[in-house]
């Protein structure tokens, strides 16, 4: 039986490669990353200045501590089961427990998944994953479902690796325009090992996390009006995208 | 070498690495400079099957080299630069692909018309059309060992996936390629 493709393999081949634009644009990334530092080092002294102005809570002041005693070890070997898996040869620290953090290949880990976390774990500002989350229709009759989908990528061209405390790698959340409670999460329904675990994201890779909603409450009640959709990674502290609404039933 | 050959082994080429033709040692940026000369036509036409865009795959494939560029000294002489260059550029790929489709969607809803796929003047444009129709893993597998030659093993660590996953991909795109182009 003849293999269609096997005309493929005479496929030819692109344009002529242009080293010089090449190294030019390999410049520009080392400009970008410089500057990335930079912006992270005056970042770090703002937080330790302010944390020793400040009495912080109990568990920043750990998650700080826990970051200056990290900080120490830049440049050490990367773990083993760590370099299995990534395409970088170089060695990398891994990520704190909660945060993703790219692996560079200095082998210092940088970044953080969210300004916030970065702040408060003293590690240079993310966010080294971006969230992207899209609905499948922005109406949702009463018997129907929206199928949700969170896009997890690493937009880095080094390995990002994320912390979960338990089974649950994402969630959904819904929740009426103007208030805070959500009425429906995705996870709510479901029960996830009690396990710790990381995942680890390639350079440029991309995953999907899919749920539905049926417009139903968490109380099983169905819903109507407007309500805004919300995608979880649920490290600790949770990644969150940015909000997609979507109307149930009748909307003004 | 030119760009429409294809290496019978495009992750170890040079049976030793770090030495020109005369003989002599390499330095790091001639190693660099022929590493892009050896791949880069052939990696573009591998990817542009994936990003199904002329333009687009010429980007890709400039900023994997340009990154390994900047990782050169961890990639080379003790490295495999061709494996890292090929998952890197694939990721790339696959995530404009996956943007792409999603504006591409965005603009649909507002009733504008979409781009429609098509093949350069080359070879076998049915064939090209069917497969630029494949699923974006179906695509990216077959572009990765039809059009770039890569072994299933090589294949599978560019796409961060098991042997088993890439040949089940490929026979799938096989299968749905005989239906399409009407092949026995």
């Amino acid at each position: 039986m003849n293999d269609p493709l096997d005309r493929l393999r005479e496929t030819p081949g692109g344009p002529a490669a242009d080293v010089t634009a090449i190294r030019a644009r390999a410049r520009r990334i080392v400009r970008r990353r410089t500057a990335t530092l930079g912006g992270a080092a005056a970042l770090v002294l703002v937080a330790a200045i302010g944390g020793s102005m400040l009495r912080l809570p109990s568990d920043v002041g750990d998650r700080t501590r826990l970051a200056d005693e990290r900080s120490l070890d830049v440049g050490s070997p990367m773990p083993e089961s760590t370099k299995e898996l990534g395409p970088d040869p170089g060695v990398g620290a891994s990520a704190p427990s909660g945060t993703a953090a790219p692996i560079a290949a200095d082998g210092s880990a940088q970044g953080a998944t969210s300004g916030a976390a970065a702040q408060g774990t003293g590690s240079p500002p993310g966010p080294p994953l971006e969230l992207d989350l899209s609905l499948s229709r922005k109406t949702l009759p009463a018997g129907e479902q929206v199928r949700i989908t969170l896009s997890v990528c690493n937009p880095s061209d080094r390995p990002v690796e994320a912390a979960f405390a338990h089974g649950q790698r994402h969630d959904f959340e819904a929740r009426r325009q103007g208030d805070d409670r959500p009425v429906w999460r995705w996870g709510a329904q479901r029960s996830f090992a009690q396990a710790v675990g990381r995942e680890r994201w390639g350079p440029g890779e991309c995953r999907d996390f899919t749920g539905e909603w049926s417009g139903d409450g968490d109380d099983g009640r169905p819903r109507s009006g407007r309500y805004l959709i919300v995608g979880v990674l649920t490290t600790d502290p949770p990644l969150r995208s940015g909000a997609e609404e979507v109307c149930l039933g009748e909307c003004p | 070498m030119t760009g429409g050959e294809v290496h019978p082994d495009r992750l170890n080429p040079s049976p030793a690495p770090g030495v020109g033709e005369g003989g002599h040692p390499l330095t790091a940026e001639e190693a660099f400079d022929a590493f892009v000369e050896e791949r880069y036509a052939r990696l573009v036409s591998t990817v542009r099957v994936v990003t199904r865009d002329q333009g687009v795959a010429e980007d890709v494939v400039q900023e994997a080299f340009a990154r390994a560029y900047v990782s050169w000294s961890k990639l080379w002489p003790d490295g495999n630069p061709a494996g890292w260059v090929h998952r890197v550029a694939t990721n790339l790929a696959i995530s404009w692909r996956r943007r792409a489709t999603r504006e591409a969607r965005a603009v649909a809803r507002l009733g504008r018309r979409t781009a429609v796929f098509e093949p350069a003047p080359e070879a076998y444009p049915e064939l090209h059309r069917a497969v630029a129709e494949l699923p974006i893993r179906q695509r990216t597998a077959v572009a990765l060992h039809y059009v770039l030659g890569l072994p299933v093993d090589d294949t599978a660590e560019a796409m961060g996936c098991r042997p088993g996953t890439v040949k089940s991909l490929l026979f799938q795109a096989r299968e749905r390629l005989r239906r399409t182009l009407g092949e026995p």
